[in-house]
């Protein structure tokens, strides 16, 4: 058995295996303020569901392991969301239950945080102009949708866990979580658009693991 | 919703669309006349959708059929009641559904692309009116469930 303190670290890539379905391009025309801040900018604002590097990397993936853990101190500094460009950036971000989410408008218009919750992580803060930030503490483990009822395209997800070991992949697709108790774990990746994935991993001390995924097309575009 | 409504209003959505990929930038829009015969059929179906909408006594989903996701979508006959409660509104919602395929109807009689992608924008906005009524109303998180009912 392995001692207390022994953990190991896993890395992995995902990747989206076909082609790259694209994205949208929004229009922004219900709101000319929004529209204003994209105008001749190319392609224009993308809805940009789907990242993926050009061998296939998937970004704004959300991995954790499943199960529970030992107990471990929650962050003190909140996890931030800003509202830029009629758009929530980052889009994907991970935080603790139990930590504070800060989400801020740096737009000089009303959006407001609605958060669609099926556990008790549910709040709606109308934000009217430039500055204002708004904490939401967070109560239980989801994938939360965070969402401005002014411009429905705005999205964002926060992956809620219950302890430390997540992580969001990169631009390459890439991730790396640390630190992480040995012992045999299930990891998942969840994506928005293509659902999630799991695997069994067994973790061994100071043995830094690799695990990839490969998300198959989604039937539906 | 799930076979009319739904699938027409998609069809709309999708006819015309920038989306970006790797590759380059692809502009999706009707260009033949068989396009066109194409999305006005969409546009008909989700219109004549809206007068089976305001029809007295429909059911919203089938016998025993549970909600999807129970605690952020009301349960089917949770929405019954609400629809119930105040056919006013709901008749209100069906008609601005119905203008808004209507606007739809006249950009693709006139193939005026630019008018249809704004007619997407007023059919999206008419279905969230209806959507955050009767599918996921603000306090939605307050309902415990499929069949649940509404704490007051």
């Amino acid at each position: 058995m392995a001692a207390p303190d022994a953990t190991g670290s896993i890395k992995g890539r995902i990747r989206l295996s076909g082609p790259d379905p694209g994205n949208r391009v929004i229009r922004m025309g219900m709101d000319p303020m929004c529209a204003k801040m994209w105008a001749g900018k190319k392609p224009g604002p993308v809805d940009e569901v789907v990242v993926t590097s050009a061998d296939g990397g998937l970004m704004n993936a959300f991995v954790k392991l499943e199960g529970s853990f030992p107990g471990t101190p929650v962050p003190s500094q909140p996890v931030q969301l800003d509202q830029s460009g009629c758009f929530y950036k980052p889009r994907v971000v991970g935080a603790r239950v139990g930590q504070i989410l800060r989400v801020k408008n740096s737009d000089n218009l009303l959006h407001n945080v609605h958060s669609s919750s099926s556990k008790r992580n549910s709040f709606n803060a109308g934000q009217p102009q430039a500055g204002i930030s708004s904490d939401f503490k967070l109560s239980d483990e989801e994938m939360l949708k965070i969402g401005c009822d002014v411009h429905r395209w705005m999205t964002a997800w926060v992956g809620v866990v219950d302890h430390p070991y997540f992580a969001v992949s990169d631009a390459n697709g890439s991730f790396t979580i640390a630190n992480v108790p040995a012992g045999k774990r299930t990891i998942s990746v969840w994506h928005e658009k293509f659902g999630t994935l799991t695997k069994s991993v067994d973790v061994k001390a100071g043995v830094p693991i690799t695990v990839d995924f490969e998300f198959p097309p989604a039937k539906k575009s | 919703m799930d076979s009319m409504v739904d699938p027409s209003a998609d069809y709309l959505w999708e006819s015309v669309a920038t989306i970006v990929t790797r590759k380059g930038t692809e502009e999706r829009r009707p260009r033949t006349d068989e396009d066109w015969k194409k999305v006005r059929r969409a546009a008909i179906t989700m219109i004549e959708a809206t007068n089976l909408i305001t029809m007295p006594g429909r059911q919203v989903a089938k016998p025993g059929e549970k909600s999807e996701n129970p605690g952020i979508e009301l349960s089917p006959e949770a929405i019954r009641r609400v629809m119930d409660d105040d056919p006013a509104t709901l008749v209100m919602l069906a008609h601005a559904l119905h203008d808004a395929g209507m606007k739809a109807l006249a950009a693709i009689d006139a193939k005026n692309v630019d008018a249809l992608s704004d007619a997407g924008e007023t059919i999206d906005t008419a279905c969230e009116n209806c959507h955050l009524k009767y599918w996921y109303p603000p306090d939605a998180e307050k309902i415990e469930g499929a069949g649940s009912v509404r704490k007051k």
